[in-house]
């Protein structure tokens, strides 16, 4: 009976969430469905292959500065999304707002890319992109990892 | 109104603001929660949206329930076995070494993920997973103390029935 309750109030609630998520991680990025669902425009494998062959292409690890230590896809910027308020200013000195940017965070399980790519979007910046298979796709790949703090 | 009956309030007054304010921002972020729920990985797909739907409105009235003193001891077990599930489920993610935020208040105001930055900004050697299984101990701990009061409402709201007759 309680639990119809929370179902009715979650329907009538603007923030409420369907019955069934997407939690399948081969299906693309895992998520509660419906308002839920991140509209970040995705790049696969092929284009990211293609776009890191453009200097012009800014790629953005979205990932904690820890994880970017412990391997990074050579070129990334360390950017966490929790530190990204604090350096926005930095950023918006560093990069004009036409700057191609990729932005990727561990994988199909993880939103932190997404959530940059909306602050990005905020500071005006429009060519934006989400490498949705993130640090894990590129590693199962066997692509080139680097370690330490240098890009 | 005698020492019990003040201790009692005070007891009932915490844990339920704890779960009530616990309850408002999974209500006001289901997205996220239930993010949260998949991350514990211990819950069929099928399941994930319905535990974050139910949850947190479950958690609003045990909260409004034992301040209220509506069915207060019936409350006040509802939430000592909430936290014993929640502390169950943290010290499998500490032990599996899954990092999964407990989800139980907003990441903005999380004590827990404060201290874990700090110590890592004061240690830099720790790794990632490190942290994370610092986070998640303080979480348990955090329960631990949660569960004192509610506990204690618990006892003598039992107390004063028994003495009721």
């Amino acid at each position: 009976m309680f639990s119809l309750l929370a179902i009715v109030a979650n329907q009538v609630s603007p923030r409420g969430i369907p019955l069934f998520g997407k939690w399948d991680v081969s299906q693309g990025i895992v998520n509660a469905g419906g308002r839920c669902q991140p509209h970040s425009p995705e790049i696969n494998d092929a284009d990211l292959d293609l776009a890191y062959l453009n200097a012009n292409v800014l790629l953005i690890d979205a990932r904690s500065r820890e994880l970017y230590r412990e391997g990074h896809i050579p070129g990334a910027l360390s950017y966490p999304l929790g530190e990204f308020q604090a350096l926005r200013d930095e950023f918006l000195a560093l990069f004009p707002s036409d700057k191609p940017i990729i932005i990727y965070c561990i994988g199909l399980d993880c939103h932190d890319s997404h959530d940059l790519l909306k602050m990005l979007e905020n500071s005006g910046y429009t060519d934006l992109k989400v490498y949705s298979p993130g640090f894990d796709g590129w590693v199962a790949r066997n692509r080139p990892v680097r370690t330490g703090d240098e890009p | 109104m005698n020492g019990y009956r003040i201790l009692e309030w005070v007891f009932r007054w915490f844990s339920g603001s704890v779960f009530i304010l616990s309850s408002i921002h999974k209500i006001m972020d289901p997205c996220k929660f239930a993010v949260d729920i998949y991350n514990y990985q211990i819950s069929p797909h099928a399941l994930i949206n319905l535990i974050a739907i139910v949850i947190p409105y479950l958690e609003l009235l045990l909260g409004i329930a034992l301040i209220a003193g509506i069915l207060p001891r019936g409350a006040a077990l509802g939430i000592t076995a909430t936290l014993i599930f929640f502390i169950i489920l943290l010290s499998i993610n500490l032990i599996r070494g899954i990092d999964a935020s407990c989800g139980c208040f907003s990441s903005e105001s999380d004590a827990c993920e404060l201290l874990a930055d700090w110590y890592k900004s004061t240690h830099p050697e720790i790794s990632a997973i490190t942290k994370a299984r610092l986070r998640t101990l303080c979480d348990i701990v955090r329960d631990i103390i949660f569960l004192i009061p509610t506990v204690g409402a618990l006892i003598l709201l039992n107390r004063r029935y028994q003495q009721r007759g």
